[in-house]
Formats: structure tokens, sequence, C-alpha cells
């Protein structure tokens, strides 16, 4: 018997604890009133898989009523449905520091991931547990996730999950808020992220390259 | 409609589907019948599971395998017409074990976490002695995770070379040269191979 057949045994005699009787229930009871086809055009039901998918994987909840979907916490990033929005954005700010990026490490106290296929960044700020780096326009984010949200996203529509990176695509112009209620500014469309208990914002590019740069971030 | 259903050996209770019949559901399921998706999750359950347990979800494999056919519902608008489902959703599940493991390593320690290919062997299968097949498996154990990867999909899990490239996300040439290598270390690593009957 050849090595290969002797393994293929081995995978064949692994006692499997039996598929859980309730599977397919749970599974269609989660995904009815999800057209697939639909799913692209109608980017509220779009939401809303990603937030059961975020639900569940972080409590295991029962199976959510269609109709919940109040907030959504990405890493430290929370968002929260609002009425309304702002038409327009202005560019995002651009980090000013001069710092170096290991300079920025020690401040911020974690090492900073970016975007391998952009080179070294224009700008560098840092704080306690928060760095931000510039290229040009673009602004890229990293932030310890705590357990309290350190931002608000204010978001009237236009909020897609991004599978490549199990984070969230803000479509439209937005507020973001402080935790204590402070208006920050009006930020573009953004990505948020979270990876290793660092959250991500990465602000100034469109979704593709957003999308892009983020999958290449380490 | 389980009509394309051939059982692929005796030992094993899983369930090659035919193409044709995977196509067929695929497209209900997009066409708005969602409940035809129930046919898809019966039909790879079990391999799933298996994935799941193989990769090291232990306790977690009845979630992480829900997770990840919801999941896959979610993307079955990325799903490729005419493409294998099987492999497609076994590397959703191979991602979400690795978010399983990710989650646990965060939370208390004191609870009994299980590693990739931490099963049991049935002690009753005949075709190779326990204390071989113990061997076997403590050696793949101790490989590097990516050739250890490789070969729990490719002999463990007895997916052919391109499903294993489409679950690991690498290209076939890589897959076969870490399967290669893979095999040489455990030939090494192994005691000479026992006489067989």
């Amino acid at each position: 018997m050849s090595l290969e057949d002797e393994l293929r045994s081995v995978g064949r005699s692994v006692v499997v604890p039996p598929v859980d009787d309730g599977l397919t229930a749970a599974v269609l009871s989660r995904v009815a009133g999800v057209p697939v086809r639909k799913r692209l055009r109608d980017r509220w039901r779009m939401f809303l898989a990603g937030f059961l998918v975020l639900l569940a994987g972080a409590a295991l909840t029962p199976p959510v009523r269609a109709t919940v979907a109040e907030w959504l916490q990405i890493g430290g990033v929370q968002a929260e449905p609002v009425g309304t929005r702002p038409s327009t954005a202005p560019p995002p700010p651009t980090a000013a520091g001069n710092l170096s990026l290991e300079a920025a490490e020690r401040v911020a106290g974690f090492t900073p991931k970016l975007p391998g296929a952009l080179g070294a960044p224009t700008g560098v700020e840092a704080s306690k547990g928060f760095l931000a780096t510039s290229w040009g326009s673009m602004r890229l984010e990293q932030f310890q996730s705590g357990i309290e949200p350190r931002y608000i996203k204010q978001y009237y529509d236009g909020l897609d999950y991004v599978p490549e990176i199990s984070g969230f695509w803000f479509r439209t112009p937005h507020q973001l808020v402080l935790v204590d209620n402070r208006v920050v500014r009006i930020a573009g469309p953004t990505l948020v992220w979270e990876r290793d208990g660092i959250t991500f914002r990465l602000e100034g590019v469109d979704k593709a390259r957003a999308v892009e740069l983020a999958t290449g971030t380490s | 409609m389980i009509g394309g259903v051939v059982p692929v050996s005796g030992s094993r209770q899983e369930a090659r589907i035919s193409l044709d019949v995977e196509a067929d559901i695929v497209a209900r399921v997009r066409g708005g019948e969602t409940a035809a998706y129930g046919e898809l999750v019966a039909l790879h359950a079990l391999v799933a599971q298996r994935t799941a347990v193989f990769l090291g979800a232990g306790a977690d494999a009845d979630d992480v395998v829900q997770e990840a056919f919801v999941k896959a519902y979610r993307s079955l608008g990325s799903f490729r017409e005419g493409a294998a489902f099987r492999p497609w959703l076994l590397r959703i599940v191979a991602n979400e074990t690795r978010n399983a493991l990710r989650a646990r390593g965060r939370r208390a320690r004191r609870e009994e976490l299980a590693a990739p290919l931490d099963v049991v062997l049935d002690p009753a299968d005949a075709a190779v002695s326990l204390e071989r097949r113990t061997a076997l498996l403590a050696a793949v154990r101790a490989l590097p995770e990516q050739m250890r990867l490789v070969v729990t999909c490719r002999y463990l899990l007895e997916l052919d070379e391109q499903e294993t490239a489409v679950v690991l996300g690498w290209p076939r040439g890589t897959v076969k040269s870490r399967l290669h290598r893979a095999l040489g270390r455990l030939r090494d690593a192994l005691p000479d191979k026992e006489v067989q009957r």
C-alpha cells in the first residue's frame, strides 16, 4: 500500500461527530427572505446579511428577525443608521506629522500594518493606541479596537459588506463621531475592517482600490 | 432530487454529486427558490463537517459549518456558473474554521482547545493498523502548516488536486510541489512501512 493510500485510510477512519440534525433548518431560517439574485442591487438586504453573520459570529445568537438592524460594530467602529446624511464630504485630513514609522510605532504602542502596494507614507501621525498615515489624499487610520468603540459612523445608506476582508464599505459621506458625541467631521466613502484587534479605516480612494489595498495590507 | 448521487466508497458516507444536479439547484436558488438551498446543505453537510473537524474546529464544528453555509448562500451571487460547489464551499469552511480558531485564542485559556487534526481514529478500521495510522497522523500533524494543510485536503479529505487548489487558494502548481515535499518529509519521518496484508 502506498503512503498516499495509507493517508487516505487514516482520513477515512477518523471519527467525525455527526452533523447537527437542525443544520438545514437553521441555515434556511437564517437565509430566508434574502434572495440571492437581488442581493447586489438591494443594499439594505446586503447590509442585513452581513449584520447577521457578524452578530452570529460574535454571540451565536438565535436567528435574528429580518427587521433588526439598529447598529453594527466593526472593531472599534460602531455604525448607526440615521435618517439623513450629508451630501458631500471634504477630502480627509492629511496626516501632517513627519514622524518616522519607528517613532510612530513607539508612540502608538503597536506595529502598524501598511498596504504593500503603496511604499512609504507621505505623512505619519500617532497617539497612544492610534496611528494615521497619508499617501497624498488617501488616509489610513489604524487603532486598537478595545471594548468600547472609538468612533461612531452615522450613515444613512450605502453600507456594503466586503467578504474579502470581512469589512464594510461606507459608500456615501457620513458623520464621523467620537464616542463622547462630539462631531468630528464629515467623512467620505470609507472602508472599515478589523484584523488581530486593530481596526482600520481607509478613506480617499474608490471601493475597488480600497479593497485591493486592504487585502494587501500586512 | 438526489438522483445524481453516487457513493465514493463503502467506508465513507460521503457522496460525490454530479455537476448537473448541483448547477440545477444553484440555478433554482438564484431564481429565488430559497428552499432549494436546503438540498445543497444536505448534500454537502458531511464533507463540510469533516473539513471543519480536520482543520481544527473541534467543538465549534457545528457553528462553523452553519456559518459557512449561510456565508456561502450570501456569496452565491459571485459563484461562477458551472463551477463545482464543493471546493468553493470548503474554502469558506476553511476560512470560518480559521476565524473560529483565532477567536478561540482570544477566549479564556481554561477552555480545552482543539487543534488541527485533533481527531479520534476508529480502532476497528482494519485496512491499516491503528498503530501505523496513529504514527501517520502524528507525522502529518508535525508538518509545517502549509504542508499539513495540503496533505489534509488532498489525502485525508480526499479532494482532488484542483479542489485542493481552490480550497487553499493556491495555484495548482504550488499544490503539487508542496504535496511532493510533504510526502518526502513524511517518508523521512515515518518508520519503515510495515508489511501489509
